[in-house]
């Protein structure tokens, strides 16, 4: 059983060895195309390579600076993150529960849609302090994901499990928690992760725009201006990064919640 | 327990499954309802709770608090046959239940590990365990081999005692076995 145990360990790691062979293989790749793209193009100023990009991304990770501009933005497109949820859950509740809210409210979500994110980036700058713009704008994309997503899941939820619930006298507590709540769980999952790379796109793209004081758009903004390409290109990385890391987080607490709720029967 | 149809229209599309049935029925006891498939037992049952709405007609006579195990088993898929069954009820009257279906050393499992049998005998449990004024079973023993419907026979005469029981049945042999009383519906539409 031991040897068995041991084995096993044996084979996770090899497992995960290859994996990360085959990240720094796909990263070697990668690397390598864009340097040889950046000695194809033969300016910086027109293509950072990726020595200056890194150069410059180290020397800016040494200054409080950054970590302030990234914490700004950080917390400034979690706030709309978090809001947006808010806001689709609500309204996915309201349209589902009347017909008549759905009416008023679905053509607003048609809107949101389809309008470039850019008019309402405009428009937010018109009405809102440039600090609030990323925020207003991470919560104006990531509220239909959510709200569509949810609002379907509860449209599907099973009528034959309902009827079931409400035979046996069902609380509408009981109802909520055991019948709707774990047959909308995989739409909402779905949901957030699809939303968080909305929120970081439409978020930087507003700060880059609006240009909040301490921001990482103000800083994208800046190497636009100046020309400081291996400066543009580093804080992309960063937001990117930002991103990639974000979404790790949300799969990873979503996964903690699923297997919560599969341990309590919901 | 006196239950009257008035006037009772009910249809789908084209088909009338029934068409001005009038009947005033008395249940006590295990009542079994018979006939042929498709003749509108299930719509019978539906209507007679008042889960259907018939296009016409009312029925009087049956009490608000009843119990109904579907055609299907509506077991809730991410929940454990207990927690199933005691949502329903508790989770001292649900063990006893499960106990009684033979389900006892299946209480964690969830419906997807269970057989379809088992299924069966987890929503019949719930429906047992369910408090109320008449028991409806829509084909509770289905899928059942012949050796477990006769050791669940017994708990429907068991549960007569306490409420009405009226189960949709197309043996004849298991509402003799009951002593139960004969409710047959033929025709189209239906009449009794």
């Amino acid at each position: 059983m031991i040897s068995g145990m041991a084995s096993e360990r044996g084979s996770r790691k090899k497992e995960i060895g290859k994996k990360a062979a085959r990240i720094v293989l796909s990263a070697c790749v990668w690397l390598a195309a864009w340097q040889v793209l950046s000695s194809v193009v033969g300016k910086e100023v027109l293509f950072a390579s990726p020595y200056a990009t890194f150069t410059r991304l180290f020397s800016l990770l040494g200054t409080g600076d950054f970590w302030l501009k990234t914490l700004r933005s950080l917390l400034g497109i979690t706030e709309g993150y978090l809001l947006g949820i808010c806001g689709g859950v609500l309204l996915a509740v309201l349209t589902a529960c009347s017909e008549w809210l759905y009416a008023v409210f679905k053509p607003m979500l048609t809107v949101i849609k389809t309008t470039p994110v850019v008019s309402f980036i405009i428009l937010a700058l018109v009405w809102l302090q440039k600090e609030s713009v990323p925020i207003f704008i991470s919560f104006l994309m990531v509220l239909p994901i959510v709200w569509a997503n949810l609002a379907t899941g509860i449209a599907e939820t099973d009528p034959q499990l309902l009827e079931m619930a409400r035979v046996y006298g069902f609380s509408k507590h009981k109802i909520l928690r055991y019948v709707y709540f774990p047959s909308v769980l995989p739409s909402l999952l779905t949901a957030l992760t699809t939303a968080i790379g909305f929120a970081w796109k439409a978020g930087i793209a507003a700060e880059v725009i609006s240009t909040p004081r301490d921001s990482i758009g103000a800083q994208l903004n800046n190497a636009k201006v100046y020309l400081e390409t291996a400066d543009l290109f580093a804080w992309t990385l960063v937001v990117i990064l930002l991103s990639m890391a974000f979404e790790r987080l949300i799969v990873f607490l979503v996964g903690k919640i699923s297997a919560y709720a599969a341990k309590e029967g919901a | 327990m006196d239950v009257t149809f008035w006037d009772v229209t009910v249809r789908y599309g084209e088909k009338a499954v029934f068409s001005h049935f009038t009947h005033t029925l008395s249940f006590s006891g295990v009542t079994a309802l018979m006939g042929a498939s498709g003749v509108g037992k299930t719509t019978f049952l539906r209507v007679l709770c008042g889960l259907e709405k018939p296009q016409s007609g009312t029925v009087e006579g049956f009490p608000a608090r009843f119990t109904y195990l579907f055609q299907e088993n509506r077991l809730l898929p991410w929940l454990d046959t207990l927690q199933n069954v005691a949502l329903a009820s508790d989770e001292a009257a649900a063990k006893g239940a499960l106990e009684a279906v033979g389900l006892g050393a299946e209480l964690r499992a969830k419906p997807a590990a269970l057989s379809g049998g088992m299924r069966r005998r987890a929503a019949l449990a719930r429906a047992l365990a369910h408090s109320s004024e008449f028991l409806l079973l829509d084909e509770p023993f289905a899928g059942l081999d012949e050796c477990l419907r006769a050791s669940l026979l017994p708990l429907l005469k068991t549960e007569a005692q306490r409420r009405p029981v009226l189960f949709v049945t197309h043996d004849p042999r298991e509402a003799q076995s009951l002593g139960a009383a004969v409710l047959e519906l033929h025709g189209s539409p239906a009449g009794l």
